[in-house]
């Protein structure tokens, strides 16, 4: 009884302490929605986890050093808490509500059918360890322990921390109390992507598309796993939702949500900072655009107070990733390139892992080609494919002596990162078909489709041009038949690209006059 | 005309599908990885094991270096292993195997002789999960017999 009620109150605290700084970051008119919860999972886990890790840093290992600001924000302001609630019961109707439940259900479904409490490798040797090292107060102890290089000491603390913590409210000593934390991504993430997914599309479309991504094989099956890759994806996904509300709508608050997600992400894990470049990347770009240093300044000051001081503390304690050499052109295998979207797109067109997901992605690129306005369009496509693409570029500084069986272990968890923002992009682009398909300029869809494919098959061909260039100097391991093979596909790849090219540029352009697309639909 | 409503057709059509046929797909691929994590659903520690770690823990200072050794590097032991170093966190634990070979990743180092290792690994004391030392040549052998786990100080 004890351990139910400690983990009700630890996930009651969590929502208190994201729905506060959520509260604190929207100040326009915004009705809250589900997906509002969603957003005060991850940011309560991040200041729940930060506040956690100074007081462990100091040597202290109680929930007070948590509890005292949470408590403390939440009895300052009572009457703010009654209008939110009103505004909740306002905002939510019947059908929405019926769809939480749903949700709740399927859920629930997923964590009785998988009840085991096997929390996976990662969950014993990753986060557990460092769960339980936190809870004796002797972080600084296991980055320096050179005898645990399994334990990742470079990742950071926001999974092991928010496990810590269930473990502190309920009593228990075991990974099982991550498993709580665990279920809460779970959920926090569907019900991102649904009230993310509701604010724009209709009901029947934002259940289709939670149903899309709870019924995924991967995201069920690492769910049951304690691991950092839901919790990242839910981070990741908030963050891409709300810049791309911003730069449709321009509502100060979502630029500072987007942020704060963004910094969140890198500090669930190390593929984090892909995400938290990509959006510092677009906030500086459209600085530089307005002339303005103020959309940048919320993810500059963000990360300056929640990420610097633990990369001070991992370069402060020298430790070095295990997995990867350092990202030096010297370093770089670049004889793996061909390989890689080979690995990478094998895995993808998995069916038993993704069903339809990235061939639906694929086909959405080209429909969302002719989205406006320019910017919400460009910056979707971007998040839904570039992170995938340089997280698969990492492999070229892979140490594993087989490195393509890191690839196998290790890249379905990345794609599981991306998936909510895939299903999003998906749903957004599948719910408005006419706007992108039935518009006057339709057949220019057909010149979009083949040149991305051209450039596919000429980033291929270059790939696989480097690799022979490699091969011929003696850098890469070859024979006779693989040079042979290799000249072959090269040939063949060129072939395609050119067939490609010159087929786009023979596909009729749009009539004069233009396609529309939905303006702000997006 | 033909082709404008054929087309109109197939916009208003295919979202639908494409969204109905991954629903179907990722429904059947959802059971069956239910299946496969029920069938790794084993809990390869018991509460007797990890009370065992946590005896070790209170008697021992945190100097010690510890010794754990199991048959193979399986995930099963892998599991095993790994707990035993984060409870025992922060004394030394080094995972001996009588054949590591099964892990993709080789954090076990494989034992011929168990007297030698604890030697040269100055080791104080030494979990047999499992396993058992031959008397005559020292060699590390497999045990199966049940509750699998002795300490030798």
């Amino acid at each position: 009884v004890r351990a139910v009620l400690g983990a009700i109150a630890g996930l009651a605290v969590i929502l208190a302490a994201g729905l506060a700084c959520l509260d604190r970051c929207r100040k326009d008119d915004r009705s809250p929605g589900l997906d509002d919860l969603g957003v005060a999972y991850a940011l309560g886990a991040a200041a729940v986890s930060v506040l956690m890790f100074w007081a462990a840093w100091l040597g202290h290992a109680s929930p007070w050093p948590v509890l005292a600001p949470v408590l403390l924000v939440v009895f300052a302001s009572p009457r703010r808490w009654i209008e939110l609630g009103r505004a909740w019961r306002a905002s939510i109707d019947r059908w929405t509500l019926v769809a939480a439940l749903a949700l709740a259900l399927l859920m629930a479904v997923n964590v009785v059918l998988t009840r085991p409490s096997w929390p996976g490798v990662d969950g014993v040797a990753i986060w557990g360890f460092k769960a339980r090292v936190a809870l004796r107060g002797e972080i600084r102890a296991s980055l320096v322990d050179p005898s645990r290089p399994w334990s990742h000491p470079e990742y950071p603390w926001l999974v092991p921390l928010i496990e810590a913590w269930f473990e502190l409210v309920s009593g228990t000593r075991t990974e099982s109390a991550g498993r709580v934390a665990q279920m809460g991504f779970h959920a926090a993430t569907l019900l991102l992507v649904f009230g993310g997914l509701r604010r724009s599309v209709s009901l029947a479309w934002s259940i289709a598309g939670t149903l899309a991504l709870g019924l995924l094989p991967s995201f069920v099956y690492w769910s049951t796993f304690e691991d950092a890759d839901v919790a990242i994806g839910l981070a990741w996904a908030g963050s891409v939702i709300h810049l791309h509300r911003w730069l449709a709508r321009g509502a100060r608050s979502d630029a500072l949500l987007a942020a704060l997600l963004a910094v969140v992400a890198a500090w669930t894990k190390r593929e984090g900072v892909v995400a938290l470049a990509l959006q510092g990347a677009c906030f500086l770009a459209v600085a530089v655009h307005s002339r303005r240093i103020g959309p940048v300044l919320p993810i500059a000051i963000a990360t300056l107070v929640v990420l610097t001081p633990w990369w001070l503390v991992i370069s402060s304690c020298d430790v070095v990733p295990r997995d990867f050499l350092p990202v030096r052109i010297e370093n770089a295998h670049l004889d793996r390139l061909p390989w890689i979207p080979i690995l990478v797109g094998r895995e993808l067109l998995s069916v038993t892992h993704w069903a339809l997901l990235w061939p639906l992605v694929a086909v959405a690129l080209p429909l969302r080609w002719k989205e406006r306005p320019l910017l919400p369009r460009l910056y979707l496509v971007t998040s839904a494919t570039a992170p995938l693409a340089i997280l698969s570029g990492t492999y070229v500084f892979s140490t594993w002596p087989i490195w393509y069986e890191h690839v196998r272990n290790s890249f379905e968890r990345l794609a599981l990162q991306q998936a909510p923002v895939a299903v999003f992009f998906v749903t957004m682009t599948l719910a408005a078909p006419r706007s992108f398909m039935g518009a006057p300029g339709g057949r220019d869809v057909k010149k979009v489709i083949l040149l991305v494919l051209g450039v596919l098959c000429g980033v291929y061909s270059l790939a696989q041009g480097a690799y022979l260039v490699l091969m011929l100097m003696g850098r890469a391991e070859s024979n006779s038949t693989r040079l042979t093979a290799s000249a072959g596909i090269l040939c063949l790849a060129l072939g395609v690209t050119l067939t490609l090219f010159k087929a786009a540029l023979r596909a009729p352009g749009p009539p004069p006059g233009g396609a529309v697309g939905p303006s702000n639909k997006a | 005309v033909l082709g404008v409503t054929r087309r109109t057709r197939i916009v208003t059509v295919f979202p639908a599908v494409a969204l109905g046929a991954h629903l179907v797909l990722g429904a059947r691929g959802s059971v069956e990885a239910i299946h496969e994590r029920h069938a790794a659903a084993d809990a390869p520690v018991t509460p007797a094991y990890r009370e065992l770690l946590e005896g070790i823990a209170v008697e021992t200072s945190t100097a010690a270096r510890v010794l754990v050794l199991t048959p193979d590097a399986s995930t099963r032991y892998l599991y095993r292993a790994f707990l035993a170093s984060s409870v025992l966190f922060p004394r030394t634990v080094v995972w001996g195997a009588v054949d590591p070979s099964t892990s993709e990743v080789a954090w076990s180092v494989r034992v011929a002789d168990v007297r030698a290792l604890v030697a040269s690994e100055r080791i104080d004391v030494t979990v047999f999960d499992h396993t058992r030392e031959e008397p005559t040549s020292g060699a590390l052998a497999i045990d199966k017999k049940a509750p699998g786990v002795r300490i030798v100080r």
